[in-house]
């Protein structure tokens, strides 16, 4: 690569590692640590590939590998979540705000990860569902179902509030 | 609220605190080092440099402001823009907060670390566009900290090949013994994937993946997990040996039929106060079969042992 292209590249990365990794923990459930490893190795094949794509939409591509690459990780490695569910926070929810955010993330966290990568980039990122289905590689169809669906299981957890 | 909005809000309570840490670049040029390529910081101090000449050394006071500038501290006319507010002298994730919320996108641009021992202190110096200039929504904006000297770096946690390295239980050998036990079967092309992580389960749990060749660094085909956190053994599954129970669940826990976003999990009441655990990757139990996976996990919790 180029010095141009070095440049560009800690630019790209100063200016939207953070929004990746906000994402990665969103869509695979993992902890702020788990996350960074998951977007430095989805950087990492950017950076692979900097001088082809940094004309052309980097962000989309980053996007992308990211969000794939939570999926893999959710599907593949459930120690992220045995670590959340094996030592769950000693202090209890302070008030019935935080306990019903608590309960959708729960119940977010429970999705297959696919879908609840859908509702990451329609609801989080504010993707549109054409741009959503181009990221995940599937139809718009599946993309408002999977929406469709996964907001049905978390307005259930909104209506329960707080799981027994 | 809707369940949109409300979703929304709830997964902006659990990450809009989360920042990238600065290093973030250079850990992926590390990363990247050990296959191929060499390590050079000079782009970023190009950029570095670039801030600090196009940024005057006195910002102006404005005083910070979220959202559109057409009102802004003094504008005589309404400019379609957002106003820059002054961060200058925040803490670096204060001040990356606080564009964001101004609806702005904000960049710190010193790399987190360079050749000679430095990295990025935490306090804002120079921003650009400067305090109190308008831009547009999601403009981006660069916040410079300063270089300071870093922490003595330590060999154990920071190794020379660049892999950070979490607590771990160091060198197993052929990593079947440890924190007491030892895994007495796997099943073939199964070995120590070389990691292992200390404290993720609880008071004295230690957990240890093996992999199969050709896996993805990062991922496991089997993991073992030996913790005292009685949380760990599963009693709702099947129950296979006394004392030992097998199961499929989901990444909430909850139990799931056999098959891809499950994964195969036997646990075992050791003697003593000790629980281990052992999972199949959704992977590798479909590479394997169900029955033939079910087989060979309870297998392996069986000829787990106490080390003496």
């Amino acid at each position: 690569m180029t010095d141009e292209d070095e440049a560009a590249f800690d630019e790209f990365v100063a200016a939207r590692s953070t929004a990746l990794l906000r994402t990665a923990i969103l869509v695979c459930g993992a902890s702020a640590h788990d996350a960074e490893d998951l977007v430095q190795g989805a950087l990492e094949k950017v950076y692979r590939h900097w001088s082809r794509i940094r004309a052309d939409n980097p962000e989309a591509y980053a996007r992308k590998v990211v969000v794939n690459s939570a999926i893999t990780r959710s599907r593949r490695r459930r120690v992220i979540q045995e670590i959340t569910f094996a030592a769950p926070p000693d202090t209890p929810v302070e008030g019935p705000d935080l306990g019903l955010r608590e309960a959708m993330l729960t119940e977010l966290r429970k999705l297959p990860a696919r879908m609840r990568a859908v509702l990451v980039l329609r609801y989080w990122e504010d993707q549109s569902e054409a741009e959503t289905a181009v990221l995940l590689g599937c139809s718009v169809g599946t993309v408002k179902s999977q929406a469709a669906r996964g907001l049905a299981r978390i307005r259930e957890a909104m209506v329960e509030g707080v799981p027994a | 609220m809707n369940v949109e909005e409300a979703l929304k809000e709830a997964m902006r309570a659990k990450v809009g605190e989360v920042y990238a840490p600065p290093s973030m670049g250079s850990a992926v040029r590390r990363r990247r080092r050990r296959s191929l390529v060499r390590f050079r910081t000079a782009g970023a101090v190009l950029v570095t440099a670039a801030v600090a000449v196009t940024v005057p050394v006195v910002l102006t006071n404005t005083t910070p402001q979220a959202g559109p500038a057409a009102g802004a501290s003094a504008p005589a006319i309404a400019v379609p823009g957002i106003v820059v507010p002054d961060v200058v002298g925040m803490n670096a994730k204060q001040a990356y907060l606080l564009l964001e919320q101004a609806g702005l996108t904000p960049m710190l641009m010193t790399p987190g670390e360079n050749d000679k021992g430095l990295v990025a202190g935490e306090k804002v110096i120079q921003t650009n566009p400067e305090a109190g200039a308008v831009a547009d929504p999601k403009a981006l904006v660069q916040i410079k900290t300063p270089w300071v000297p870093g922490p003595t770096a330590s060999p154990e946690s920071e190794p020379q090949d660049g892999k950070p390295v979490n607590p771990n239980l160091g060198d197993l050998g052929d990593g079947l013994t440890w924190m007491g036990i030892h895994v007495g079967y796997l099943p073939e092309g199964v070995k120590w994937g070389g990691d292992s992580y200390v404290g993720g389960f609880g008071p004295k749990s230690a957990t240890v993946p093996y992999v199969t060749a050709g896996l993805e660094e990062g991922m496991y085909s089997i993991q073992v997990i030996v913790g005292v956190d009685k949380s760990l053994l599963r009693r709702d599954g099947e129950q296979v040996a006394p004392g030992t129970w097998v199961s499929n669940y989901g990444e909430g826990g909850e139990k799931l039929d056999f098959g891809a976003g499950s994964t195969l999990t036997a646990s075992r009441d050791l003697p003593g106060d000790q629980v281990v655990q052992v999972l199949f990757s959704p992977d590798y139990s479909a590479s394997l079969g169900e029955e033939r996976a079910r087989t060979e996990i309870a297998k392996v919790i069986e000829h787990i042992r106490l080390e003496k």
